[in-house]
């Protein structure tokens, strides 16, 4: 096991290298960090533009500047962004931390609904609530999340308010604090997530109940539940010892990999109810051509992936023990 | 041809059937013409009678309530948007006089039945006429990138090698990014390099639209398509065809690509609701195509809406949604309920 680890792990290196080699050809060609720069100071003189050029390392061919990145990367010299010249780093920060609060949360909650549904429609297949729950999940998967999203701002910024006859909105429909809000509140940030966090777990909740109800159908078919059965062991050990722990399996593995992809932020719900995320950060670098902060970006988002594939590959060794790594 | 390749295609194969056969089957039930397309029904029980693999489909597909009205419901959803007109009752950019109360943004009324927009229009005509260039969107990246995805995967699972492997790290690399990404990058990229830039037209161009998303939306495509051929590949019948002299061009079009059909349909509904999706995506970030002046498509209609929906505007954000998720629920239930009918084994799953 430790040497499957170690073996994937220096792996990583060079897929990384390949990868974000390719990454920066593209960004490099689609937006030309120099022309950002112009639209940012359209009078640059053209010694600025000279100067701006050394110090980012664009000068050369494609792979000098590649190598230039890179070095600049590594050092952590991650430089500045083209608009408003602030450094990359703190707001990539503040961003991957706003971004895993709206994940991990939202994946949690909806995991734990979705789970228990699926579990729920396998145990009665063909009944009311496992027509209901499939007809639920496929309206829950094939709803967009902006539409999601902006029908809940709506209804609760609007409708609700007017119902009720209140002045202020039942729930802020938008940002992490309200303005000038100083330090952390637990209470009002949750408040501020309640409805980004509806509109992700709605997505997690429709898909796991599939996954849930397909994998414990499977199990339950198996030839070692039967055997289980005829030993006279009772349905809830059964259901508990058997047949969920083996149907968890390829759930969890499968929920490793999104988990990973959770970096890579929540680019449509940040960017409705204005949550300063990974999601939103990217939008707004690629909206403003800012490749510098693009890049670190990029690296972060394929770094979460290789790192859960990962994870998800040890999952399964450790709860499987059918499968051996070697 | 040779006779003793033909009848290696007896168990599977159904592209040898004339539609005219397969009508006539249907109509006297029975499969007395249909020699050569003979595999025994034996789930269904019925002694004696024995289905091709398509109408084996078509009837699992039938029993299915809710694909069924699905199937229904998307063939009037697309024919009304298709042909806008019909249903429309105003001119798509015609707007509507002044009433005593209001003179934009009215709601709901007899005059206009979703209410009207910011020019006064009338937004129950304009859902039409916009879902008119979001479905035909739709249905031409389904078509390119099932093309496209269908022939790539077929060739990289049959011959395998270099080819196989290219067609997989790139696939990989794409799937590490969310698919919003690659979209926009990839947009960028397009539009700049001037190789692509004359075929592909203008960055706001519907065109641009189709063929970003085809760029994009082939790779699903071609990975299922392979992974089909790759275990179909190893059959007996392909051994068979191969045995007496049947060229690779030939195993690949009468047999393999014929026998991934089920896949192959399942992924063009896919590709139909992905490409509806993105585009709405793509337009709600402002990143959408332009379809001309006065036009519109379901993507700009949500995205105008999210801008008035703080002013209490819901009619702007009730109505195309609803369009477009009935479109995306109907087509994601034919595409389940074409999944089971193709489905040997998907009897067993649901029992």
């Amino acid at each position: 096991m430790a040497r499957f680890v170690s073996r994937r792990l220096l792996w990583t290196i060079p897929t990384l290298f390949v990868i974000t080699f390719l990454v920066f050809i593209a960004i490099r060609i689609g937006t030309d960090p120099v022309q950002s720069y112009l639209r940012i100071n359209p009078r640059a003189s053209k010694a600025k533009i000279q100067q701006y050029k050394d110090k980012n390392g664009l000068n050369g061919s494609m792979v000098s500047q590649y190598f230039s990145w890179l070095h600049h990367f590594v050092t952590f010299n991650w430089g500045r962004s083209i608009k408003g010249n602030r450094p990359v780093w703190p707001e990539l920060k503040a961003a991957m931390a706003n971004t895993l609060v709206l994940g991990l949360l939202a994946t949690a909650i909806g995991l734990v609904i979705g789970l228990a549904i699926g579990i729920l429609s396998a145990m009665r297949p063909r009944s009311v609530f496992d027509e209901g729950a499939t007809t639920a999940a496929f309206v829950g998967i094939s709803i967009p999340p902006y539409v999601s999203a902006i029908l809940l701002q709506l209804f609760f910024a609007i409708t609700l308010t007017r119902w009720l006859g209140l002045s202020k909105p039942v729930l802020p429909t938008s940002g992490i604090y309200p303005p000038g809000h100083k330090g952390f509140d637990p209470v009002l940030r949750a408040k501020y997530l309640i409805l980004p966090i509806t509109v992700v777990a709605i997505q997690i909740i429709a898909v796991y109940s599939r996954y849930m109800r397909a994998s414990l159908l499977e199990v339950k078919n198996s030839d070692y539940l039967r055997t289980a059965r005829a030993k006279g062991i009772s349905e809830k050990r059964i259901l508990v010892r058997h047949a969920l722990r083996n149907a968890l399996i390829p759930i969890v593995t499968v929920a490793a990999i999104d988990i990973g992809a959770i970096i890579g932020g929540l680019i449509i719900t940040e960017r409705i109810f204005q949550n300063k995320g990974m999601g939103d950060f990217f939008l707004t670098a690629y909206t403003n051509g800012d490749f510098p902060q693009l890049m670190p970006w990029m690296v972060f988002v394929v770094l979460g992936v290789i790192l859960a594939n990962l994870l998800a590959d040890v999952l399964y060794a450790v709860l499987d023990p059918r499968i051996r790594l070697d | 041809m040779t006779e003793i390749d033909n009848s290696t295609d007896l168990e599977l194969d159904t592209t040898e059937a004339h539609p005219d056969q397969i009508a006539h089957a249907i109509e006297t039930n029975t499969d007395a013409d249909l020699t050569g397309l003979t595999l025994r029904d034996e789930s269904e029980g019925v002694g004696g009678e024995s289905l091709s693999p398509f109408r084996l489909a078509l009837r699992h597909y039938r029993r299915n309530r809710t694909a069924m009205i699905s199937l229904v419901i998307l063939v009037l959803m697309v024919f009304l948007c298709l042909f806008p007109s019909i249903p429309a009752r105003y001119g798509e950019g015609e707007r509507l006089p002044k009433t005593a109360t209001t003179y934009i943004y009215s709601p709901p009324s007899k005059a206009a039945w979703f209410g009207t927009d910011d020019l006064n229009r009338d937004l129950y005509s304009r859902v039409f006429y916009g879902g008119q260039v979001s479905i035909l969107i739709g249905i031409a990246v389904a078509i390119i990138a099932c093309t496209a995805g269908t022939i790539v995967g077929a060739l990289a699972g049959y011959r395998g090698g270099r080819l196989d492997d290219i067609l997989m790290r790139i696939t990989d690399i794409f799937l590490a990014f969310p698919i919003l990404v690659s979209l926009l990058v990839l947009r960028n990229v397009l539009a700049e390099l001037p190789v692509f830039s004359t075929v592909m037209g203008d960055k706001s161009s519907v065109r641009f639209m189709v063929l970003l998303l085809s760029a994009v939306g082939w790779m699903a495509v071609a990975r299922i398509v392979r992974g089909v051929v790759l275990s179909l590949k190893e059959r007996e019948f392909i051994e068979a065809s191969r045995s007496v002299g049947a060229s690779g061009r030939r195993i690949m079009f009468k047999h393999l690509i014929p026998n991934a059909m089920g896949p192959i349909m399942v992924s063009m509904s896919l590709s139909v609701v992905g490409a509806i999706l993105a585009e709405s995506t793509l337009s709600f970030f402002g990143y959408g195509p332009n379809p001309g002046a006065g036009r519109t498509t379901w993507g700009l209609l949500i995205a105008q809406s999210k801008n008035t929906v703080l002013s209490g505007y819901w009619w702007l954000v009730v109505f195309p949604c609803a369009f477009l998720v009935i479109t995306v629920v109907c087509i994601n239930f034919v595409g389940d309920g074409l999944r089971d009918a193709f489905d040997p084994k998907a009897d067993m799953s649901r029992a």
